[in-house]
């Protein structure tokens, strides 16, 4: 069964745009991220045109995440306090990206560092939350057959660590994130979200696989209310740029939109109820394989000769 | 005088007979083309469509078809290895004066039926589609022939530019011929020109010509219209629609996903 798409201009398979809808939503409800980095790449691979690939997506990212944010409401796991000043921080960098962005454009070399900086940041993460993941498994088993004097020493030694914080909670506008169970300085999740937004908007996407280890390992959030608050934060960032892709540059497919959501909406819920069932850290490696064989993907097109030397347009 | 006028009755008689008979024998002789539909509605199940291309009146056994869509320009990106390592997209080409859409069907290969000039002339064929072609870019030192190779490649595996031979039916006792080929969902909506030439002996010897309108229909027309005419509303609605889905998938699974 085929549906013609009016903006892509372009015959697809309704049960294959489904599928991949599905698949994308599962990930979006395990792990928090919008799937941007994944989805856009599998659209173009389907022949969608990278441009409407990349707004589209935006569109379905706003009922992937709208229905993961209900579903991790509904099991307490969003932080709204922080996820509004995380939004904050984020529209700021946003609007902040883009102009770096044209600036860039004006004065070329623009694609290379949006590449690069695509790739480093892809690999950095990946590789850093994989590795702490896996010391984090091993510390688990290691625990398990500890005694309970040598437990004690070991919470003694993080309670010393955490006091070290120092100059972070020296900060003025201290606030309490009940739901997370931390303090910290309300500048400090404003200037992340900037940070996240400015790399957001310089490689095009909606910065969720970057906000979740932030919010994990800055903000020191557990893992499960990062998931829900990095959702509740990706659907508004998702709309402005589903309103803004439709109005400037008319790249929104409505019907594209609709097939991907009808599989991500129930995906992301599926991808909820499964991630309750696993480990923070055994979610967090999950994740981490994922991103770096991204990023394994992206070095491999980097590296090969492409097949064709000529492409349409925009994308990644 | 009367016998004198009956003569001239007769003659005149005659000569009218003759003149129908020239006419609608010349008329029989003429090369037709008829395209079947001669409209493609682009309408919500849309994957392409079957295309049946017939004639008449074909005194050849050879005949070349094309289809395409006036020329104009294609924006695309070229890519090359930036810093003599990594492949990526490093600037803009334009192809000027070339179709979106180019299928040449023939009985034979276009190069045995016609000349390089004949086809130049005639513009027909891939050959000729380069050289009538224009390249702009700002890449330095541009070999012309291997970026237009590169279009023809990047076109043909998006089914847009397509040749192939071998594949009309010719009937030579009912001076007929008939194609039936696949319509690529990929040929964005306009209108196409379907040319058909009968060959002889090098030189072409008839021509016919028709149209094919690919257009869409129903809500594929209502939906595009309103995403370049209404953007802000277009942009609102699917928003809207989005968080409807997405909470009203996330009430149904309640169940489910909550405590």
């Amino acid at each position: 069964m085929y549906v013609y798409l009016p903006i892509a201009l372009t015959s697809v398979s309704l049960w294959l745009v489904v599928g991949l809808g599905l698949l994308v939503g599962l990930l979006s409800g395990l792990f928090g991220v919008g799937g941007g980095f994944l989805m856009t790449p599998l659209l173009m691979m389907i022949g969608i045109p990278p441009t409407v690939a990349a707004a589209t997506d935006a569109n379905q990212i706003v009922a992937a995440s709208a229905s993961g944010t209900l579903a991790h409401w509904r099991l307490g796991n969003v932080d709204f306090k922080m996820g509004l000043l995380l939004l904050v921080g984020g529209f700021t960098g946003g609007a902040l990206g883009v102009h770096v962005i044209k600036v860039l454009r004006a004065t070329g070399g623009a694609d290379f560092l949006i590449k690069m900086t695509y790739v480093i940041m892809l690999g950095v993460v990946g590789a850093f939350m994989f590795f702490e993941s896996l010391n984090a498994l091993k510390k688990q088993k290691a625990a398990a057959s500890m005694s309970e004097a040598e437990l004690k020493r070991e919470e003694d030694k993080k309670k010393a660590k955490a006091k070290k914080k120092g100059m972070l909670s020296s900060l003025p506008f201290q606030v309490h994130f009940e739901k997370s169970g931390v303090t910290h300085s309300a500048i400090l999740p404003i200037a992340l979200g900037i940070f996240v937004g400015v790399l957001a908007a310089i490689m095009g996407v909606g910065g969720g696989f970057l906000m979740v280890p932030v919010m994990i390992y800055l903000l020191r959030m557990p893992m499960h209310v990062v998931v829900g608050t990095s959702l509740f934060q990706i659907m508004f960032t998702c709309v402005e740029v589903t309103f803004l892709q439709a109005y400037q540059n008319h790249t929104v497919d409505i019907v594209l939109a609709i097939l991907l959501l009808a599989g991500s909406t129930i995906g992301a819920q599926v991808g909820t109820t499964l991630g309750k069932k696993l480990h923070g850290d055994q979610l967090k490696i999950l994740l981490a394989i994922i991103v770096l064989g991204v990023t394994v993907k992206m070095i491999l097109g980097l590296v090969l000769e492409p097949s064709l030397l000529l492409a349409h347009g925009g994308g990644h | 005088m009367k016998q004198f006028k009956k003569i001239t009755k007769y003659v005149a008689v005659s000569i009218m007979v003759l003149a129908v008979g020239i006419f609608l024998g010349s008329q029989a002789m003429a090369l037709t083309c008829k395209v079947s539909p001669g409209k493609i509605p682009i309408s919500l199940g849309y994957h392409g469509t079957k295309v049946s291309i017939t004639g008449e009146g074909l005194t050849t056994q050879d005949l070349i078809v094309q289809i395409y869509s006036p020329p104009g320009e294609e924006h695309l990106k070229y890519k090359g290895k930036a810093g003599g390592i990594f492949w990526m997209k490093l600037g803009t080409m334009i192809f000027e004066n070339v179709p979106k859409v180019y299928l040449v069907y023939s009985t034979k290969d276009t190069h045995e039926l016609l000349s390089p000039d004949t086809c130049k002339e005639l513009s027909i064929g891939f050959d000729s589609l380069k050289k009538k072609a224009v390249i702009k870019s700002n890449l330095k030192n541009l070999d012309r022939e291997k970026w237009l190779k590169e279009l023809m490649k990047f076109k043909k595996v998006e089914h847009l530019y397509l040749e192939q031979s071998g594949v009309i039916k010719v009937d030579t006792a009912n001076h007929s011929y008939s194609l039936n080929i696949d319509w690529p969902f990929e040929a964005p909506p306009g209108e196409y020109i379907v040319e058909v030439y009968a060959v002889k002996d090098g030189k072409v010897v008839d021509k016919a010509e028709a149209k094919i309108k690919d257009e869409r229909v129903g809500i594929e027309e209502i939906l595009s219209h309103m995403a370049f005419e209404k953007p802000a509303v277009y942009g609102i609605i699917a928003i809207v629609v989005a968080i409807i889905a997405g909470f009203g998938v996330g009430m149904v699974f309640k169940g489910g996903g909550g405590h």
